[in-house]
């Protein structure tokens, strides 16, 4: 646990025997508090040294100090809690499948000037979900639920999920 | 009637079910039905479910058979048939006149993957770093349409 740094007076400055140091050497007694993976830090610059009576108090009063000085040690196993959530696009969020028949769903995503489909950096998907929309679209398109150059008049009024008109990269539609 | 789920081990049967949409006119909506229906049992198959998706008109104007239609009725058949027997079902519906548009998709389960958008979201330095843990590269930018 800790170890007595007996050979004090070598590390004092100085060959006198009857100097300041020489006395606070002979009272004291120096000792390391040890643990297994001691962290750096403040407490330990310098060596980690702690310098205490020579006369010990009662070693049961002793072994309890030691066992909270080293509760305080940092905590080694424990996650970062102050890790943030990971933002999810929509469609992973509320666990939504794109489907070639649900026409509304896909029209969302679907300039309604000229019908085509809005890049990622606009619907805010991530790659997985914005490949299978496209595809879905495309889909749908083909088997003729969606029309190709424009967006379905009655879908045209439906709530947005991203604001198409300020994109941060201009783009065609 | 037994169905044989996909992935039985079935040599016959062992295809995944599929979606088959149709177009119809308005004549003879039962008839049609009818002879869809038929073609897949001839050729060996099962129909799980028949949906009607209404009647409406269509997102455009679609020519088939020397004829331009504006509306019409949407059937999706989800059936289970031998794969080798596909090719001669769309054939068999290309013949039919009051069949507008045929397609015949798989109807898979759909994977399961994680969402990657907070990584997507990073600035440009950050978006590829294998010191951070990262090991890939993601190409954030692509041209649709």
């Amino acid at each position: 646990m800790f170890r007595d740094v007996s050979d004090v007076r070598d590390r004092c400055i100085g060959r006198s025997t009857h100097t300041l140091s020489h006395y606070v050497a002979g009272k004291l007694r120096c000792f390391l508090p040890y643990s297994k993976g001691m962290s750096r830090n403040l407490a330990t610059l310098g060596g980690g040294e702690v310098w205490r009576s020579r006369e010990e108090p009662q070693s049961e009063l002793t072994e309890d100090i030691q066992k909270a000085r080293m509760k305080d040690m940092p905590v080694e196993d424990m996650q970062n809690p102050f890790v943030r959530e990971k933002t999810q696009c929509i469609m992973c969020r509320y666990k939504i499948v794109p489907d070639y028949k649900n026409v509304k769903l896909l029209s969302q995503f679907v300039s309604p000037y000229t019908g085509r489909v809005y890049g990622r950096h606009i619907t805010r998907l991530c790659a997985t979900q914005q490949a299978r929309l496209e595809k879905e679209i495309m889909k749908s398109q083909s088997a003729g639920f969606m029309p190709y150059y424009f967006k379905d008049v009655a879908f045209v009024k439906d709530p947005k999920l991203f604001d198409p008109d300020h994109p941060i990269r201009p783009h065609r539609f | 009637m037994n169905f044989r789920e996909r992935g039985s081990g079935d040599v016959n049967l062992s295809h995944p079910a599929q979606d088959m949409i149709q177009w119809k006119g308005f004549p003879d909506l039962l008839s049609t039905l009818r002879r869809s229906a038929d073609a897949i049992f001839n050729k060996g198959g099962i129909i799980r479910k028949v949906e009607n998706l209404g009647t409406r008109n269509l997102p455009y104007k679609m020519s088939a058979h020397d004829a331009v239609h504006k509306k019409g009725s949407y059937f999706v058949f989800q059936f289970i048939c031998p794969p080798a027997s596909l090719h001669d079902l769309e054939e068999e519906y290309g013949r039919d006149v009051d069949i507008i548009r045929r397609r015949i998709f798989k109807v898979e389960a759909p994977e399961e993957f994680e969402c990657t958008l907070h990584e997507e979201i990073l600035p440009p330095a950050y978006r590829y770093m294998p010191a951070l843990g990262n090991d890939f590269i993601i190409v954030f930018f692509r041209y649709t349409a």
